[in-house]
């Protein structure tokens, strides 16, 4: 349902072009949710406004192709993406919702914004579609009537999946949602994304550090490294055999619970995204590395199924 | 570590060209205020601006001298002329019991425009009985005019008011009517007709033109006794003098321009500075004890901020005649406790529930240290430019205290506020002296823009959040 | 259902947040009042000004009474100073100061000002409350018209300042700030040199023509030629400056994540400015503003007496030149209670703009 091909997002620093997304490449059905794991710094969250074009002023390169239901959404122009795509077919809830809401204006008419302003819905009828939402999440609904500094963390990222969800997309990013919150709103968190998933059929792209709490809810994972996918598998296929260097490393240093063993971490640290090293990015913390590897750079190879990987391991 | 940040950061003030210009127009500021420190000190500054005697041989109202460069009509320098000067000859004749002493002056006038002003002084000594003293002016063309006979009766100083003799003026214009058959279309002044070209001419305004060569003034005196000395100074005040011009107590402006400068530069700076420091200081307190004492604090903010400043400031000193260094100080009182605290109290909040400052706390850091090595240091950037860009409201403020005609004691300074308040006051807007006027205020334009570009640049610097703007 | 008692609860946490900070500011308001008595009478003027009204009134009443005709010149004296005495005590004012200064500061809340010492009103009165009053409409004009333009003006330009930042008139303006150093008299002065001494095409000050035209129309054409300079004088002063913080303050706040946030939501570029960048905006500004309207309050004494025009300015000025203690007094009171207007006006305004406040 929604394509992504050889996306770029660059921007200019002046320190030089920083190479957020470097040629991103994969697919997702409706109704499956895609995790994108990787680093801080991985680019992870450039990728989500890559797909959205949410973008800074400094862009230095912004090219590829997006098609969403097989219409290619770059091609369309600011004003009709954001009249016809944007919060409509896709949502986002962004990270950090701290600071997300709008501090003067209360939180009822910022989540019916988006129904009243280009919708075609009377304010009553995006009201009552907001009490239900509320309901749905398990929020208050006096909430509604207050200011956003009257509610806590755990609140006010409830209030963005509700206001993300207003317009009914049909694919919803949702990026590090509980990064910033305790283990049980985590949990709450998740179920209710879960609960989403199932009603609504929900594609989701689910931004996250933590490969752990991925593997509850995705169909499909994507391992993010200095700007480029460097493994796209199946979920099962991925937790059971991953394929890249990095997924395993990745992957073996989550602590197990009954295991007694030592905390394995990843030596080194995440490349520079202005200037990443020559050949494969990730060539420097690699224990397979050879000289290849140090000097040309591995292709995004489909092996088959629509899984890709980036290595030389795999040719 | 404090001191490198220091070095890096006055290095980064000079990559900004707007603070370059401002600094070198503070420093030639500062430049200026050592010269007139050095040169004529406070208390004989003073002095001579409230003086009238000093000022005696210069022109009223006149422009700089160096307009003669630019002005195709070159207008007169003063001409002061005195019993000793080359040009005098002297010649004592006698006659009977009589003495008769007769001074011939002889001076060239070639400037294109008239005079401002004729006086003349005539010292006399050593007299018992009653004698005589009388003017004649010869103009180049040969014409003479009688000026004045004056009696003299005792030993003193006879002043005489040429410009202001109205039955001189008389006497001139029945000649001229006699001569030409009409009246001039202008009233006429000494100053004017006594250096104008003796011809038709004469009856116009716009026809006027002076007659240039060589003047002679006759003095002669007739005394019936011998020894009697006598004296006299004779002031053709010009239309130009100085740097600056001159004011309408013939007082060169040069004086208050050059000392106007660390008047101005100490008022700003001194309140400023104590402002700043004494605000920061009470609002550290007020977060750091928290409490009673910070409600206190609070309220006389609060209090102060529904005091009306510059009326209650006008109001104690036209109570209490305060002088203007005694307001300073109250200026200073009352500023301090205003709304300037409230932002340093908002900062030093945020900076409290810092978590380095609890990192702090927690092994051990004494008060004192924590204040000294990490709060100051970081209220610094915010203070000094709030600190530099409030120094020309002071500047003004002064400037303003001075038009209201408050301030001033029995001995007033010459500030750029003075003067401009003498300029406005003897109405030099309506009556076209400019130069009264646009020479303290260019002082003032020069200080205060340096200033608040300086502190505008500094802002941007420190401020990280504005720097991208 | 619940929705009717969310909403009004709102406005009533409003309204008691504008009674409590109303209260703060009138106790501020009365301390303020009191100090300004107590610097006033700390050398007995204020004494001084209420025997002298007190005697004035003593005379007044023993000449205009037939009762009295008959006394003699010194009678008249003792029986004057008898009932002066009397009326001293009952008053109370032969009590110490501290409790004199309360008797004052009732007077004062009352605007029972005393009389001048030789300034009148147009009417012929000497009491300072009506001479003030002749003076105030003038001042609130020119005031109320400067700062109404101001506002617009200021915020218009800076928010289009904002929209082209980087931009050359914006590198212009932040050139162009530092002008604002320099007070609103201070142009006036040229402004007059230049176009009432120069040019010749406005006039060099007043309110009026002089004699003032009858109908009105020309009066108030005359009136409108005569604020011309002073207000632009004013404006010139504080546009630059303003413009420039109010575009930095919007700037600043374009840059918050909530801005962010409304761009992706979908929203139209026009409602993110209004409703994401201004409104949250709008406290920083309305504060700065309302410095330069103190401010401008205090500035406006000078301007008047540069342009004499013929409000609480020109009043001061004269009855500095004078002397006129009770009506420096009379004045400072005045703007004392106009600043308390202003400052809890400003407080409803931050209270209906920012929901933090409350």
């Amino acid at each position: 349902m929604l394509c992504v091909r050889d996306l770029y997002l660059h921007y200019r620093t002046s320190r030089g072009a920083v190479r957020a997304v470097d040629g991103v490449t994969f697919s997702i059905q409706r109704g499956k949710t895609v995790a994108i794991v990787g680093e801080s710094g991985s680019g992870k969250s450039s990728l989500a406004r890559a797909i959205t074009r949410w973008l800074p002023r400094n862009v230095a390169l912004y090219s590829g192709t997006v098609s969403l239901e097989g219409e290619d959404l770059m091609k369309l122009s600011d004003e009709e993406f954001r009249r016809r795509i944007l919060w409509k077919k896709i949502a986002i809830v962004p990270q950090a919702a701290m600071n997300s809401l709008n501090p003067v204006i209360r939180v009822v008419d910022q989540v019916i914004e988006p129904l009243i302003i280009d919708g075609n819905i009377n304010k009553k009828k995006a009201v009552k579609l907001a009490i239900e939402l509320f309901k749905y999440v398990g929020l208050p609904v006096d909430f509604l009537y207050r200011y956003p500094f009257e509610l806590s963390g755990g609140m006010r990222q409830r209030v963005c999946t509700v206001m993300a969800l207003i317009s009914n997309p049909s694919i919803l990013i949702l990026d590090e949602p509980t990064s910033a919150l305790d283990v049980l709103t985590q949990a709450n968190i998740m179920n209710l994304l879960k609960k989403l998933k199932k009603d609504r059929n929900l594609t989701y792209i689910f931004i996250t550090h933590d490969i752990a709490l991925a593997s509850e809810l995705a169909d499909w994972v994507g391992i993010m490294y200095a700007g480029q996918l460097v493994e796209f598998s199946k979920a099962e296929r991925f937790y059971s055999e991953a394929k890249h260097p990095y997924a395993n490393l990745l992957l073996s240093s989550v602590p197990r619970l009954r295991k007694e063993s030592s905390l394995k971490s990843i030596a080194g640290s995440p490349p520079s995204l202005i200037e990443p090293p020559p050949g494969c990015r990730f060539h420097p913390r690699c224990p397979y590395a050879t000289d290849r590897c140090r000097t040309e750079e591995p292709p995004y190879v489909e092996l088959g199924n629509s899984e890709y990987v980036r290595c030389w391991l795999y040719g | 570590m404090v001191r490198g940040k220091l070095g890096r950061a006055i290095f980064t003030i000079f990559r900004y060209k707007t603070a370059v210009v401002s600094l070198s127009i503070i420093l030639a500021l500062l430049a200026i205020s050592i010269y007139a420190v050095v040169t004529v000190p406070y208390s004989r500054a003073v002095e001579m601006w409230n003086s009238i005697e000093y000022w005696q041989e210069l022109p009223k109202l006149a422009l700089p001298s160096w307009i003669n460069i630019f002005s195709p009509k070159k207008l007169p320098e003063s001409i002061i002329i005195n019993s000793y000067s080359d040009n005098v000859e002297r010649k004592i004749t006698q006659f009977g019991g009589m003495v008769n002493v007769t001074f011939t002056i002889r001076f060239n006038y070639s400037y294109d425009d008239f005079p401002s002003e004729i006086v003349m002084k005539f010292d006399v000594a050593n007299i018992t009985k009653s004698g005589e003293l009388s003017v004649l002016w010869v103009k180049p063309s040969g014409s003479i005019v009688e000026l004045t006979r004056i009696p003299i009766e005792r030993p003193s100083s006879y002043l005489y008011y040429v410009s202001q003799d109205t039955s001189l003026i008389k006497r001139y214009r029945s000649m001229i009517v006699s001569r030409y058959g009409r009246e001039p279309d202008y009233a006429l002044v000494p100053e004017v007709f006594l250096f104008a070209k003796e011809d038709v001419s004469i009856l116009n305004k716009t026809s006027l033109s002076v007659d240039k060569g060589e003047y002679n003034i006759i003095i002669s005196s007739i005394f019936f006794e011998q020894n009697v000395s006598i004296n006299f100074k004779i002031y053709i005040y010009g239309k130009v003098y100085g740097l600056f011009g001159t004011d309408d107590r013939r007082r060169d402006l040069t004086l208050a321009i050059i000392w106007g400068a660390p008047l101005a530069l100490s008022f700003g700076l001194v309140a400023s500075l104590t402002i700043a420091l004494a605000q920061m200081v009470i609002a550290a307190i007020s977060v750091w004890y928290g409490g009673f004492i910070d409600y206190l604090i609070q309220r006389i903010v609060e209090i102060d901020m529904v005091l009306p400043f510059l009326p209650i400031l006008i109001m104690i000193a036209v109570i209490y005649r305060l002088d203007i260094w005694i307001l300073l100080a109250v200026i200073i009182v009352l500023f301090t406790f205003g709304g300037g605290i409230k932002w340093y109290r908002a900062y030093f909040m945020s900076l409290k529930s810092a978590a380095y400052i609890e990192a702090a706390k927690a092994y051990g850091a004494s008060d004192m240290r924590i204040i000294l090595r990490y709060m100051v240091p970081r209220i610094i950037p915010i203070i000094v430019p709030t600190l530099i860009s409030s120094v020309p409201y002071f500047v003004f403020l002064e400037a303003a205290l001075a038009i209201l005609g408050v301030g001033g004691g029995l001995k007033v300074a010459p500030t750029w506020g003075r003067v401009l308040d003498d300029a406005v006051s003897a109405g030099a807007l309506y009556r076209g002296y400019y130069h009264w006027v646009l020479f303290p205020s260019m002082m003032l334009v020069i200080t205060s823009v340096a200033f608040a570009l300086l502190g505008f640049t500094l802002e941007r610097i420190f401020n990280p959040k504005l720097r991208e703007f | 259902m619940s929705f009717s008692r969310t909403v009004q609860k709102p406005y009533r946490r409003i309204l008691r947040f504008i009674g409590l900070r109303g209260l703060s500011i009138f106790i501020s308001f009365i301390i303020a009042l009191y100090l300004t008595i107590i610097i006033a009478n700390m050398g007995g003027l204020v004494d001084r000004i209420k025997i002298m009204e007190i005697s004035e009134s003593v005379y007044d009443r023993l000449r205009g009474d037939p009762k009295f005709y008959h006394l003699t010149a010194e009678e008249r004296d003792r029986l004057a100073q008898d009932m002066i005495q009397k009326e001293v005590k009952r008053l109370g004012l032969d009590k110490p100061f501290i409790l004199r200064s309360f008797i004052y500061l009732k007077d004062a809340l009352t605007l029972n000002l005393g009389r001048s010492f030789n300034l009148v009103s147009n009417s012929g009165s000497r009491e300072v409350k009506i001479i003030i009053l002749e003076r105030l409409p003038p001042s609130i004009l020119l005031f109320t018209s400067s700062q109404i333009i101001m506002f617009f003006s200021t915020l218009i330009a800076g928010l289009y300042l904002s929209r082209c930042y980087g931009s050359k008139l914006d590198k212009i303006f932040s050139l162009l700030a530092p002008l604002s150093s320099l007070p609103g008299w201070f142009y006036g002065i040229f402004l007059i040199i230049l176009f009432a001494s120069i040019l010749k095409v406005l006039p060099y000050g007043g309110m009026i023509d002089v004699p003032p035209p009858k109908d009105t129309l020309s009066y108030t054409l005359s009136v409108l030629k005569h604020l011309v300079l002073p207000l632009l004088s004013i404006l010139i002063s504080g546009f630059f400056l303003s413009t420039y913080s109010i575009r930095t303050y919007l700037l600043i706040h374009s840059t918050e994540d909530y801005v962010d946030v409304a761009r992706v939501k979908g929203l139209p570029p026009k409602i993110i400015e209004r409703r994401y960048i201004l409104r949250p905006a709008l406290s920083p500004i309305i504060t700065s503003l309302a410095l330069g309207l103190i401010a401008s309050w205090m500035g406006g004494i000078i301007t008047e007496r540069i342009f004499t025009w013929p409000g609480m300015g020109t009043l001061i000025y004269a009855a500095i030149s004078t002397n006129d203690s009770p009506v420096i007094v009379g004045a400072t009171t005045i703007y004392a209670v106009l600043l308390a207007i202003t400052v809890f006006l400003l407080d409803i305004v931050y209270a209906i703009i920012d929901p933090r406040v409350r």
